[in-house]
């Protein structure tokens, strides 16, 4: 049995080309909803097993999503790789979301994918590091408990133990435009709860280094990681934002990047 | 670590001065050195002796001496610690001799070297003669600094600077070498 014979639906992960095979596991329509917005791969690489990745269907679920990155994140081999968030205006300007997990970057990226702009990630963000182009990686997004309270309407109907997996078109209602996309706004959320809103700019040296700290794969980083990571702090302005109220910030950074 | 350690940046660690800072990257570890850790980076060359290195950093801040002082060492060790540098473990001058090609001669207050392959020649200043003879004389960097401050009662603030350039130069042109 080769690998393309077991689904018909297979998709592309940043290169990456999978298939996910449900077995005697009911998820499969859900898992077909949640990696929708990825574009149809070739022959796929592998072949992900439902009823091997987990005890529970919401354990299945989150281990697709993070093995399917994992892939991804292999198969994209000389590209600059955020670990971020990155949301784009209609004019394919772009804002990176960079941080540790627990920062608050997924529910900014969210609340502004629901504030009107378009949903590159939720998790990371590939860029070419000659042209810093960015490629989008539209996959479900991963709510983890710490973000389930400022994001509860993405509460899945089912399967809502552990984290939420949810699918973008759950609240992207833009989508992307087909124009380049290239980083214009570099953030640096810190989410506290009850925190005051407060904006920091960052040099170049400090933003450059957080990409870098917050980065996979920086050895593989054709043309090297030092800069790549140097041209895009130059190119975009960047801000430590800590935030305790996700609508203030969401309209600070339309302010930011309006005023960029 | 001794003060007339010498310390070079390992093979492979790459870094890159971006508004004023320094990115440095080992292949595994990603740091950020800003002032004064930049200016600690950019006298690092494998010719320079740990004390020299301090000693010009913390010239630059005249007001905070002793803070800079433990900053800097902080530093550097921590720059070993990682990996990011060696240390070469030898004294410093005393390692250098002239080359063998070099010759020399004073004449009055300067101090004339010639490559006796190519005629190449450079005259030295009156210090600058000085420090090339303290050096043939296999003193130590501290030992050079002390005698020149002892002659020269002139000499700038950042004489350890200056004279770590200066004999940097005459390295990189060729004057001096590192004995065997």
């Amino acid at each position: 049995m080769t690998l393309a014979s077991v689904s018909g639906v297979v998709r592309d992960a940043l290169g990456f080309a999978f298939t996910v095979v449900p077995g005697a596991s009911a998820l499969g329509d859900r898992v077909t909803e949640l990696f929708a917005e990825l574009p149809a791969g070739a022959e796929p690489k592998q072949a992900f097993r439902l009823d091997e990745l987990g005890e529970h269907s919401w354990q299945r679920l989150e281990a697709v999503v993070a093995q399917v990155t994992l892939g991804a994140i292999a198969a994209s081999e000389g590209q600059l790789l955020c670990h971020a968030g990155a949301v784009c205006r209609s004019s394919g300007d772009a804002a990176v979301i960079c941080g540790p997990s627990g920062s608050g970057k997924t529910t900014l990226t969210v609340r502004l994918v629901e504030s009107g702009l378009g949903y590159l990630t939720d998790e990371t963000v590939c860029l070419d590091p000659a042209t810093l182009r960015a490629r989008p990686y539209r996959k479900p997004v991963s709510v983890k408990r710490g973000s389930q309270q400022l994001l509860g309407h993405l509460r899945p109907r089912t399967l809502s133990e552990g984290t939420w997996v949810v699918p973008p078109a759950a609240f992207d209602v833009t989508g992307l435009p087909n124009r380049r996309l290239v980083p214009q706004l570099l953030l640096f959320p810190h989410y506290t709860e009850g925190a005051d809103l407060r904006v920091e700019p960052l040099g170049e040296g400090e933003a450059a280094f957080r990409l870098g700290q917050n980065s996979s794969r920086l050895r593989a980083v054709r043309g090297g990681a030092l800069p790549a990571l140097a041209r895009l702090a130059r190119r975009a302005p960047a801000y430590r934002l800590t935030y305790g109220d996700v609508d203030a910030a969401v309209r600070t950074v339309h302010e930011l990047w309006d005023t960029a | 670590m001794s003060p007339e350690v010498l310390l070079r940046i390992r093979p492979g660690v790459q870094s890159l001065e971006i508004d004023g800072d320094v990115l440095v990257y080992d292949g595994d570890t990603l740091q950020l050195l800003s002032h004064p850790g930049t200016l600690v980076w950019k006298r690092i060359d494998g010719l320079t002796p740990l004390a020299v290195i301090v000693e010009a950093v913390v010239e630059a801040f005249p007001d905070q001496r002793n803070a800079v002082e433990d900053d800097v060492l902080r530093l550097l060790n921590s720059l070993v610690m990682t990996n990011v540098l060696d240390g070469l473990g030898t004294p410093d001058l005393p390692a250098l001799v002239p080359s063998p090609q070099v010759g020399w001669t004073r004449d009055d207050a300067v101090v004339l070297l010639v490559d006796l392959r190519d005629g190449r020649r450079r005259a030295l200043t009156p210090t600058g003669g000085r420090i090339w003879e303290l050096v043939g004389e296999h003193r130590t960097m501290t030992a050079v600094l002390q005698a020149l401050r002892a002659e020269y009662p002139d000499v700038p603030a950042v004489l350890s600077q200056q004279v770590g350039d200066f004999i940097a130069d005459l390295v990189k042109e060729g004057w001096l070498e590192r004995r065997e």
